[in-house]
C-alpha cells in the first residue's frame, strides 16, 4: 500500500512541479509598460505598403502626418504642417512645415525630407519605390491620385500640384497610411523597412515580436512634448475572452477591438471604462435600381420604411448601433443630423407598394455574406434573415442566398448582378467623399457601387463638392448629396455599428478617434 | 540502421510530393477569387488586375504548380502575401515556440500518463483503474480551448496565481537564440526570464497535455494488462519480487512499445495540432501562423507551413520507428525492410 502511495506520489509529481515553478517565480519587476490588447498582428509598419487596422494601431504612434485630424474628429488640422493654402482652383497645395521637428533616428523633417517621401509614392524609378515588392496593400493611388508634380519651395516649404481638383487629399493626408517616414531610414533599410520604422511621433519603435508584440518607447524629444508614457506595447491576443481577463487582470490597459458580445460584461465592471461611439461606418442593403421592380423610386422607398431599424438595434445588435438617417455617419464632418431617414412604418411602405403597382408585394432575391463585418458585427445571414422577415409583412417576399466571403464579392461586383445584396462601408479618409462618392457615383459601378445607382444630377453635385476648395461650400454641398441620396433611397440604410474601445480607469487621456487609430497618444497617462 | 534510415527518407518523397499536391489544389478550388478575397470590399478593378498579374494567378494551374513545386524543393516558398516575409523566416520564427510547447506537454503526459496506466493495469476494475479511465475519457473529451479557458479563469483570473496568456510579461527582454523561451533564458544565464518564461507557459502546457496523458495512459494499461498476464510475471511474483521491480522493470519494459508508438503520433499531432492552445494562450507558434494564414489566404504561407508540418511528422515517424530498436533490441530494422 505504501509502494502505491509512492506511485500516485510520482504520478502527481510533474504536475505540482510545473506549477511550483509557477507559484515561486520572482514576481516583482520594473514599471509597468502601458499595454495595449490587438486581435491580430500588425503586417508591417511602412504606411505606404500597408492598410489593415492592426498596422495602423501601432503607426499612429510611431508617425506623424503633414495634416491631422483634430482629437475625437474627421476635421483636419496642423499636423507637421503649421499652415496650408489651397489655390482658387483647388490644384496647388502649399504646406509650411513647423520648424526644427526631427526623425527618431536625428534626421530633420524638413521639405527635402517631403519631398523624399513624396518620390518613393509617386516615382518609379525611385530605387525604393513604395510597390517594388509584389502584393502590396497601399493607399497611395487612393490618396495621390491627379498628383503631377511636387516641389520643395524652400526648407519649410512644400508645393504639390495636381491636374484636377481634389477636395479629399487633406483628409486622405491625415490618414495613419500617410505617416511621414524618415528618408534615412528607408534608405538604410530599403525593402526591409517595414520592420524597421522611423517617424516623428511621440514614441519610437524598438522591437516586433512576430504574432506576438511590438514594443514602442517614448520619444523624449517629441516635438509637441514629452509623452506622459515611458513604454507603450501592442500585444497580440486572439481570443477575445482572453482579451477580457487579461483587462479585468489588469496585465493589459486598452482593448482596441471589443467584440460585441464581451462588452456587457464589460460595462458591468467598475474598473473598466467603455469608450463607445457610432463607427465611421455605414451598413445597409444595396437595391439594383436598374432592375424592375426596383427601377421606382417608390418601391425603394418602400423597403426602406418596411424595415424596423430601431427594433434590429435594440434586439439583434444589442444596443450597439444606431439607425441610418443620412448616407454619412455621425462622426463624420457634414453628416447632417436634421436628415429625417426612414422611420418604421409598414402602412406607409404598402401604399407606397400598392402606389407603384405592387399592391400585393413581390418576389426577389437578397445576397447574403456569412461572416461578421466591422460595419456589421452580426454576420450577413443573420441580418438577411431579419430584412426577410420585416419584408415579409409589407409582402415582399425574399429568397436568400449566401456566398462565401469571396465568392460573395466576385458575385455581386459584376454589372450583370441584378438582386439585392447586403453591403456596407467603412470609411477611409474621414471625407464625405469617402461615403457619397465611393458608393454611389456613377463611375464606381460595379465595384463600390453595388446599387448601380446612376443619376447625373447626384454626379455633378458629388463632382462639384469633391473640386470645392472651400470647407464652408464643401458643407453645403454634401448637405445637398445627403438629401438627394436618402430621397432616391438606392439603399436600405440601416445602421451605423457602434465603435467600441475599452480601457482600465486608470487610464486618462484616451480620445476614440473615428478612424479607430491611437492618434494623440503623448496625451495618453495612467495612474 | 543507417541503411534504413536512407531508404526511410527516400520513401518521404512520394509522400511530400503527394501532400504538396493536395496542399495545392485543394488552397485553388476553394470557392472565391484569391485576389479579391485578399483586397476585400476595397479592390477596384485595377488593383485587382494588378495582384493577379503580381500573383501569377492568370498562368494555368500547371504551370503555377511547377512554379510552386520547383523552388519548395530547395525550400522556397516564396513570399508571404500578409507578412512580406519569406515564408521560410516565418515558420523559423513560429516553429520553435510549437516544438516548445509540444515537448512541454508530451514530458508531463509521459509523467502522469505512464504511472496512471500502469497502475490502472496493476488493480485492473479497482477503484483507481475505474476512476483513471473515467478521467481518461473526460480528458480525451474535453474540448480544449474549453479547459484553457477555464485554467486561466480559476488560476490566472480567480486566484491570481500565473500569467494567462503570451509566453514572457511585457517588457521583459530576452536575447533570441533558439527562439525556444526556456532555453534561451538559460544560455544566456536570464532567470529572470527562465522564471518568467515558466510561469506563463504552466496554464498551456497542462492545457495541451491533457489529450495526450489520456491517450498514454489507456495505452500503457492495455499493454500492462496484456503482459501482466505473461508466465515469466508469474514467475516473477511467485520467486518474491515486489511491485515496483515487477511492474516497472519486467513488465513495462515489454509494454513499452505500443507506448513509444502512441507517443510519437502524438508529438506529430501535437505539433500540428497546437493550433486551439496557441490561439487561447496567445503564443506565436506555428498553429496561429497557419489560422492567420488561411483567414488571410495567405497561399504561400499555408503551403510552406504544411509542407513543412508534414515533413516533420514523417520524421518524427522515423524516430518512432528507429526508437522500437533502441526500447527492445528484440527488434532489428534491417530484417524488418526484408520482411
Amino acid at each position: 500500500m505504501t509502494r502505491n502511495r509512492i506511485l500516485s506520489t510520482l504520478a502527481v509529481l510533474p504536475v505540482a512541479l510545473t506549477l511550483s515553478i509557477g507559484l515561486h517565480g520572482p514576481a516583482a519587476r520594473a514599471a509597468a509598460p502601458f499595454v495595449i490588447a490587438i486581435s491580430a498582428d500588425n503586417t508591417g509598419l511602412d504606411p505606404m505598403t500597408v492598410m489593415n487596422n492592426e498596422s495602423g494601431f501601432v503607426m499612429a504612434a510611431i508617425y506623424n502626418c503633414l495634416v491631422e485630424y483634430k482629437p475625437g474628429s474627421t476635421e483636419v488640422g496642423p499636423g507637421l504642417a503649421d499652415t496650408w493654402e489651397v489655390s482658387k482652383d483647388g490644384l496647388t497645395y502649399t504646406f509650411h512645415l513647423h520648424p526644427g521637428v526631427k526623425f527618431h533616428d536625428g534626421t530633420p523633417c524638413n521639405a527635402d525630407a517631403i519631398v523624399a517621401w513624396l518620390d518613393r509614392q509617386l516615382n518609379k524609378s525611385n530605387p525604393n519605390y513604395y510597390a517594388n515588392k509584389p502584393g502590396v496593400d497601399s493607399y497611395v493611388d487612393f490618396t495621390f491620385h491627379g498628383v503631377d508634380s511636387y516641389k520643395k519651395v524652400d526648407d519649410r516649404t512644400v508645393r504639390i500640384h495636381m491636374t484636377k481638383p481634389n477636395a479629399e487629399f487633406l483628409n486622405s493626408l491625415a490618414m495613419v497610411w500617410t505617416g511621414v517616414t524618415s528618408p534615412a531610414a528607408v534608405a538604410k533599410w530599403g525593402p526591409d523597412y517595414y520592420k524597421h520604422p522611423v517617424g516623428t511621433g511621440p514614441f519610437k519603435f524598438v522591437e516586433w515580436g512576430p504574432n506576438d508584440h511590438v514594443t514602442l518607447e517614448a520619444n523624449t524629444a517629441f516635438w509637441r512634448g514629452k509623452p506622459k508614457l515611458d513604454k507603450l506595447i501592442y500585444r497580440v491576443i486572439p481570443e477575445s475572452a482572453v482579451r477580457v481577463m487579461e483587462l479585468t487582470k489588469g496585465t493589459v490597459d486598452v482593448l482596441a477591438d471589443v467584440s460585441p458580445a464581451d462588452s456587457k460584461i464589460l460595462m458591468e465592471n467598475k474598473n473598466v471604462h467603455m469608450l463607445a461611439e457610432p463607427g465611421l461606418m455605414v451598413n445597409g442593403v444595396a437595391l439594383p435600381t436598374n432592375t424592375k421592380p426596383f427601377n421606382d423610386v417608390r418601391v425603394r422607398q418602400a423597403l426602406n420604411y418596411a424595415v424596423d431599424k430601431e427594433s434590429l438595434n435594440k434586439y439583434l445588435y444589442k444596443g450597439l448601433a444606431t439607425t441610418m438617417n443620412s448616407p454619412l455617419p455621425p462622426t463624420q464632418w457634414g453628416y447632417d443630423k436634421t436628415q429625417p431617414g426612414y422611420p418604421y412604418n409598414p402602412e406607409k411602405a404598402k401604399q407606397l407598394l400598392a402606389e407603384a403597382g405592387y399592391p400585393n408585394g413581390f418576389n426577389a432575391t437578397l445576397y447574403v455574406y456569412p461572416n461578421p463585418r466591422g460595419y456589421n458585427p452580426v454576420g450577413g445571414a443573420t441580418l438577411g434573415q431579419a430584412i426577410q422577415a420585416d419584408l415579409k409583412k409589407v409582402g415582399v417576399n425574399l429568397t436568400l442566398q449566401q456566398l462565401e466571403w469571396g465568392a460573395y464579392l466576385a458575385k455581386v461586383r459584376t454589372r450583370e448582378f441584378s438582386d439585392m445584396c447586403l453591403t456596407g462601408w467603412s470609411g477611409d479618409n474621414g471625407d464625405p467623399d469617402n461615403f457619397v462618392g465611393a458608393l454611389w457615383e456613377s463611375s464606381q459601378i460595379p465595384s463600390g457601387n453595388m446599387a448601380h445607382y446612376s443619376n447625373p444630377a447626384f454626379d455633378a453635385l458629388v463632382a462639384k463638392a469633391v473640386a470645392e476648395p472651400n470647407y464652408k461650400t464643401r458643407l453645403a454641398l454634401y448637405k445637398e448629396t445627403q438629401k438627394m441620396l436618402m430621397n432616391d433611397a438606392p439603399w436600405i440604410f440601416v445602421n451605423y455599428a457602434t465603435n467600441l474601445r475599452a480601457s482600465s480607469t486608470k487610464v486618462h487621456g484616451m480620445v476614440l478617434n473615428p478612424t479607430s487609430m491611437f492618434f494623440d497618444m503623448d496625451k495618453v497617462s495612467k495612474d | 540502421m543507417l541503411n534504413f534510415i536512407v531508404r526511410r527518407l527516400f520513401h518521404a518523397i512520394p509522400v511530400l510530393l503527394g501532400v504538396s499536391l493536395i496542399v495545392f489544389f485543394g488552397m485553388h478550388v476553394i470557392p472565391g477569387d484569391v485576389a479579391q478575397m485578399i483586397l476585400g470590399d476595397k479592390a477596384t478593378p485595377q488593383t485587382l488586375a494588378h495582384l493577379r498579374e503580381q500573383l501569377g494567378l492568370n498562368q494555368s494551374i500547371l504551370v503555377q504548380y511547377w512554379e510552386f513545386i520547383s523552388h519548395a524543393v530547395i525550400g522556397d516558398f516564396g513570399t508571404s502575401l500578409r507578412t512580406q516575409n519569406p515564408v521560410w523566416q516565418d515558420i523559423w520564427i513560429a516553429f520553435p515556440v510549437t516544438v516548445q510547447l509540444s515537448i512541454l506537454s508530451l514530458l508531463v503526459a509521459l509523467a502522469v500518463g505512464i504511472p496512471i496506466g500502469v497502475r490502472a493495469a496493476v488493480k485492473q476494475n479497482g477503484w483507481f483503474d475505474n476512476l483513471a479511465m473515467v478521467g481518461v475519457l473526460v480528458g480525451i473529451s474535453m474540448p480544449v480551448f474549453w479547459i484553457g479557458l477555464i485554467l486561466m479563469m480559476l488560476v490566472g483570473v480567480r486566484w491570481d496565481l500565473l500569467p494567462i496568456s503570451g509566453l514572457l510579461s511585457d517588457g521583459l527582454a530576452l536575447r533570441r537564440i533558439t527562439g525556444m523561451t526556456v532555453v534561451d533564458s538559460l544560455l544566456t544565464h536570464n532567470m529572470e526570464a527562465f522564471w518568467d518564461t515558466g510561469r506563463h507557459l504552466v496554464l498551456s502546457t497542462l492545457t495541451l497535455a491533457t489529450i495526450p496523458t489520456a491517450v498514454i495512459a489507456r495505452i500503457t494499461r492495455m499493454a500492462m494488462l496484456d503482459v501482466l498476464q505473461q508466465d515469466y510475471i508469474r514467475t516473477a511474483w511467485a520467486k518474491g519480487l515486489r511491485y515496483y521491480p515487477i511492474t516497472y522493470y519486467h513488465a513495462l519494459k515489454n509494454a513499452l512499445i505500443p507506448v513509444v508508438t502512441v507517443t510519437g503520433l502524438q508529438f506529430g499531432a501535437l505539433l500540428g495540432g497546437a493550433i486551439l492552445t496557441e490561439t487561447v494562450f496567445g503564443l506565436p507558434g506555428l498553429g496561429r501562423l497557419a489560422v492567420n494564414s488561411i483567414l488571410y489566404r495567405d497561399y504561400p504561407e499555408v503551403q510552406g507551413i504544411v509542407m513543412m508540418s508534414s515533413a516533420v511528422f514523417v520524421l518524427v515517424n522515423l524516430v518512432v520507428d528507429v526508437l522500437y530498436a533502441v526500447v527492445d533490441p528484440r527488434i532489428r530494422l534491417d530484417r524488418e525492410i526484408e520482411a
